[in-house]
Order: structure tokens, then C-alpha cells, then sequence
């Protein structure tokens, strides 16, 4: 894991680890199941104030990339749960709001594009 | 027990001055060589106890607070150490003499009543000037104590060691001695009232100096 | 848990007064208490640990007050002053046989480790010690004991970085238990400003701001731009405005960044630079 703090950036220091974190557990470098450092050793590793970092992992496990457990500190959630699931639906109602509108602007009807979509769906 | 190591405190900030005391005792003892009585010397010693017992007035600074005033402490325990390292150059002054006597009664020769009296009556006004002297200090804050020290310090401690030498030499001139020598065993019991009035009034000031402490803001 | 309650403090002299000065700081946090050159800074400090007596108000360190009981208030304070405060003549010895002395929590041992570990000479003169090699005893005398509370009065000026970074992360350690805490006063932040937690700025002896410092950094905008784009309501709005011959720099709470059309330059401020701006402003 690996947290580099830039007073340069625009983005406040909680969000510059939140960031961090959330990108290195999406690509796996932080594998889940895997425990992260406790809020006050990394704001002493990375030489930042306590409560910054403990915005940053609220702000993760709000999102679902983390739970605190009991006794047990932060744990990275594994990604095939809801959050995943959640991220993907994002991507997809993306992908649909595109197609309905450029269908509208070309002035397309609902039936025909639920044709389209159907017969794509079957191919 | 914690006004003990304040009074160690004291001994450290000032040991330098400290190191010069055998030096005052063997002034003393030549003082007495020259065949004064025992009066000479043991006003001497007194004269130092005065002298030395509000030597750490004068290393008071406001940087102290930080570790000094900031030690567990009540205000009492703090001041009381202050006042019984001053009074311990009384005893040292007592526990010299004492063997000056034994020395002197070793070698045969014998001390005249009169002398005891007098002694008592050192003692007595030495302890009353060291508790003047505190209560003064006190009363202006041990933060002005050392621009104050330089003055309360030497007057009364000088003064009565010139007239105590005057007093000896005027006397020994005159032949009072004999008169001193008649009242005798009377005026030692005067004496040991003084001492007793003096070790009352040194419990009193520390009572006002803790009181007035305890309210004062240390810088 | 809150570890240092100050409610309603206030101190007046004859030319100065400190007014009704209030804050918590939780258990296992670093605030730093900021403001120019005689704010009032060591003031409040000096009431803390009990130098001072305070005029009104109230001062508890995990609930105990120093009325209350002297010696457990004075035990659980680690002071660190701007001056050195060990009498002159004082060797290392001595300083350790009263540490001794005194606090039933002393260690030798760990005392002689941070000795070891700053390259502190028992034998040299500690007058003869550097500011640097001072600093360095005071925390060794302060860290090798109990304490819940870190007072530290200007306690970083005059040290190079590289003793500034040491400090930073012994301050850091300090806290890691989340036991015990840390406050500060210092008139220029710098690298202290990354790891204080909670801020406080006087001025003239009263409160200006009193937050998160995350908070605080958020609730503010830096602008820069030319004076001819500022608008009456924006000009309302900017706080300590600093002109100089080519544009302008001010500060301008966040809400208000709708007020913001035009060709500026914004950017997040540090903590200096908000006090910086509310001085010039005078409010």
C-alpha cells in the first residue's frame, strides 16, 4: 500500500487518501480480506492529523470499500458484493441513458428502441 | 518529604557559592586563633548563615516555572523547602561552634557563662533577620527576589557582624564584662525565650509567604 | 472523552486581558493554538499548567482541576517552553534525581534511552548545550514519565527542520494510544499544521476561530484577481483584503463562492494564511 500526500493538490488530504485507498483496492494491490492500518498509525505514518485520516476512512467505509470490525481494525470488503454490483449498475445506466437520448434526437419511438434492445439482447 | 528535596534543589542551584563554606569555617577558626573568645567565631559562622540562606533568591528566573513551580508539589512543600535550607545553615553555624567548644574544652581551657548568654542571643537575632529576610523576599515575588537580593541580602548580615565586633571590643575595653558575667545565669534564660520567640516567628512567616504565594502568578 | 476542558477562562493585567476563552480537546488529539506575537497564547498556557492564576474560569485535565488536587494536575502535564527551564548549574544528573524525586512515573532507563538516542552528553555543562541538544532534554525529561498532557509553549522555534521533523513524529507517537493528548502555540504553523488536529486562533486576547482545522480549511476560499472585478457584494464579503500594486489576495468563506464570477484564482488555504487575513481584517 502506498499513500503519497501533495500539499500542491487542489484536493484536501482526506480525499487525496481516500483516493489512494479506493484506487488500490479496485486495481487489487490491497487485496480484500486484508486489514489497513489503524486510523492513528497511519496519520502518524503518513505525518497527517487523526482526524483527516479518520474522515478519509469513513468516507470509505461509507462507500462500502471498507468496514470497521470490533477489535479487529479496517477490513477491505471483498469487491464481487454489493458495491461492485452497485459500480457496474452505474456503468450500465451510463451506457442506456446515452442510447435512450440519442434515440430521442433522432426522434426514435419507445417500441423501437425496446426492438433494438431486444433483438441485441438475443444475439 | 517533598519540601526536603526542594531544599535539595536549593543546594544544587547554589553550589557553587556552597563549595566556598570551608573556607568561611576556616576564617573562623582563625579568627578565634587570635584570641578572641568564642563569641567572635560563632558570630562569624552567623554572619555566613545569614549570608547563604538566601543565596537561591538570587538564581530565581522566570524560565524556572517551567520545571520548578511545574513539579508536583503544593505551594507549601515549595516553600517550605526554601525556608529549611535557610535554616540548615543555622544549625551548620551551631553544629561548627559545638565543635569549636569541644576543641577548646579538649585543650583545657575553660568558657565563661557570659558567652553562652551572648551566643543565644546571636542565635535569636540571626534567625529573626533570616525570617525578615524571607518575609521581604516573598512579599515582593520570587521574581524580583534577585534584583531585591543584592540588598537584603548583605545590610542586616554585615551590620551585625561590625557591631557584634564593636559590642566585643567596647566591652572587653570598658570591663562590662563583669557585669555581664554578674547577671549571669538570668539572662540566659532571656536568652533561650528569644531563641524560642525567634523559631515561633520563622513558623509564622513561612504560614504568610506560603499564603501569599499560593496567590501569586509565577511570571 | 474529553482530556483538557477550558470553560469561561479569563486573565486581566493592567494592559492586557485575555477574555473568556473556552474549547475541550478530546482524548488523543493535537491542537495548536495559534496567533500573532502577544495574543495571549503563552497566557492561556501558563493558566493551564498553573504558572498563572486565572481571573475567572475553569481549567480540568481529565476532570481534575489543579484547586482540587495539585499534585495529580501538576503530574499528568509534560511542559516544553520556549526558554530553557532548568536552572543553569543544573547537570544531567541532578535533573534526573529530582525527575526522580518528584514523579512517582519517572524511569531512569527510559530517560537515559532518549539521552542515548539524541546524542545528549551527560558530562558537557547543559548551559553549554545547543538549542537544539535543549529542546531535545526537555522532552527527554517530560517523555521518560506519565503524562496525559503535552503543553508546548513555542517549543519548535529556532530548530532546524530536520529537529522539526523529529518532533513531529514524537508528538504523533505521543498521541497514538489515543490516551493522551497535545497543545500547541506557535505564531508561524509551517509543518505543525499537518498533524494539529483541532485549531485555535486568538488575537488581542479573544477568540477569532475555533474549529477541526480540516473544517476550518474547507469553510475558507483563497481568492486572487485584479480589485476592478470585485463586485460591492463580494467586496462585502472578502475578508482581509491585501492589495499590492498588480491584484489582490483575500479570504472568502466557502459559502459565499457563489459570489465568485469573474477571472479569479482560487485555491484551499493554509491555516497561516486564514490568520494572516483575519488579522489584516481586524475583526
Amino acid at each position: 500500500m502506498k499513500i503519497i500526500i501533495s500539499n500542491q493538490s487542489e484536493l484536501p488530504i482526506y480525499a487525496q487518501i481516500r483516493e489512494q485507498l479506493k484506487e488500490q483496492i479496485l486495481n487489487g494491490r490491497i487485496p480484500e480480506g486484508s486489514t489497513l492500518p489503524s486510523i492513528r498509525q497511519l496519520a502518524k505514518e503518513v505525518g497527517v492529523s487523526v482526524i483527516t485520516t479518520t474522515r478519509a476512512y469513513n468516507e470509505l467505509e461509507a462507500e462500502g470499500f471498507i468496514a470497521s470490525m470490533q477489535g479487529k481494525g479496517s477490513v477491505v470488503l471483498s469487491m464481487d458484493n454489493n458495491l461492485l454490483k452497485e459500480q457496474s449498475l452505474l456503468r450500465i445506466e451510463e451506457g442506456l441513458t446515452t442510447a435512450i437520448e440519442t434515440a430521442r434526437t433522432m426522434g426514435m419511438s419507445e417500441e423501437e428502441l425496446l426492438t433494438v434492445f431486444k433483438n441485441l439482447l438475443e444475439r | 518529604m517533598k519540601a526536603i528535596h526542594f531544599m535539595m534543589i536549593d543546594y544544587i542551584k547554589v553550589k557553587q557559592q556552597i563549595y566556598f563554606m570551608p573556607l568561611f569555617v576556616v576564617i573562623a577558626l582563625f579568627l578565634w586563633g587570635q584570641g578572641f573568645s568564642i563569641v567572635v567565631p560563632f558570630s562569624y559562622m552567623i554572619f555566613v548563615a545569614i549570608i547563604f540562606s538566601t543565596a537561591p533568591f538570587g538564581t530565581c528566573r522566570k524560565g524556572d516555572a517551567g520545571f520548578l513551580v511545574l513539579l508536583p508539589s503544593t505551594v507549601r512543600q515549595r516553600v517550605l523547602g526554601r525556608f529549611l535550607y535557610g535554616m540548615s545553615f543555622v544549625g551548620f553555624a551551631l553544629v561548627c561552634s559545638g565543635i569549636f567548644v569541644v576543641i577548646y574544652r579538649l585543650r583545657g581551657q575553660e568558657i565563661e557563662a557570659w558567652t553562652g548568654t551572648v551566643c543565644l542571643f546571636l542565635l535569636a537575632l540571626c534567625m529573626l533577620i533570616i525570617t525578615l529576610e524571607f518575609l521581604i523576599l516573598y512579599l515582593a515575588g520570587e521574581h524580583l527576589a534577585p534584583q531585591l537580593l543584592g540588598i537584603v541580602r548583605v545590610a542586616p548580615a554585615m551590620a551585625s557582624f561590625f557591631s557584634m565586633m564593636y559590642l566585643m571590643d567596647d566591652m572587653e575595653v570598658m570591663g562590662d564584662i563583669s557585669m555581664m558575667k554578674d547577671m549571669g545565669s538570668g539572662l540566659m534564660q532571656v536568652g533561650a525565650v528569644a531563641v524560642a520567640a525567634a523559631l515561633v516567628l520563622w513558623a509564622v512567616a513561612i504560614v504568610i509567604c506560603v499564603k501569599v504565594t499560593a496567590k501569586r502568578d509565577y511570571v | 472523552m474529553e482530556l483538557l476542558e477550558v470553560k469561561n477562562l479569563s486573565k486581566h493585567y493592567k494592559t492586557f486581558s485575555l477574555q473568556n476563552i473556552n474549547f475541550t480537546l478530546p482524548k488523543g488529539y493535537i491542537m495548536g493554538y495559534v496567533g500573532p506575537n502577544g495574543s495571549g497564547k503563552s497566557t492561556t498556557l501558563n493558566l493551564i499548567t498553573n504558572i498563572c492564576k486565572c481571573t475567572e474560569g475553569e481549567i480540568r485535565i481529565a476532570g481534575i482541576s489543579c484547586e482540587e488536587d495539585a499534585v495529580t494536575y501538576k503530574e499528568q502535564i509534560g511542559y516544553i517552553g520556549d526558554e530553557f527551564y532548568f536552572p543553569d548549574n543544573f547537570r544531567v544528573k541532578n535533573i534526573r534525581k529530582v525527575l526522580q524525586n518528584f514523579y512517582p512515573t519517572f524511569s531512569a532507563e527510559k530517560f537515559d534511552g532518549f539521552l542515548q538516542r539524541w546524542k545528549l552528553p551527560e558530562k558537557k555543562s547543559i548551559k553549554d548545550f545547543s538549542r537544539g541538544m535543549k529542546v531535545m532534554l526537555m522532552f527527554a525529561s517530560v517523555l521518560s514519565r506519565d503524562t496525559k498532557l503535552l503543553v508546548l509553549d513555542e517549543a519548535t522555534n529556532g530548530l532546524d527542520p530536520v529537529m522539526r521533523t523529529e518532533i513531529l513524529q514524537i508528538l504523533q507517537e505521543y498521541v497514538m494510544d489515543g490516551e493522551r493528548s497535545v497543545i500547541f502555540s506557535t505564531h508561524i504553523l509551517s509543518d505543525l499544521e499537518q498533524i494539529a488536529d483541532y485549531i485555535y486562533f486568538i488575537h488581542k486576547g479573544r477568540t477569532v476561530l475555533y474549529d477541526a482545522k480540516d473544517e476550518l480549511i474547507e469553510n475558507y476560499l483563497l481568492i486572487k484577481g485584479e480589485k476592478s472585478a470585485v463586485s460591492a457584494e463580494l467586496e462585502k464579503a472578502l475578508i482581509g483584503v491585501v492589495d499590492n500594486a498588480y491584484g489582490f489576495e483575500a479570504l472568502l468563506p466557502s459559502e459565499q463562492a457563489g459570489l465568485l464570477c469573474g477571472d479569479f484564482h482560487y485555491e484551499k488555504p493554509n491555516i497561516d494564511q486564514i490568520v494572516v487575513h483575519y488579522i489584516k481584517d481586524g475583526r
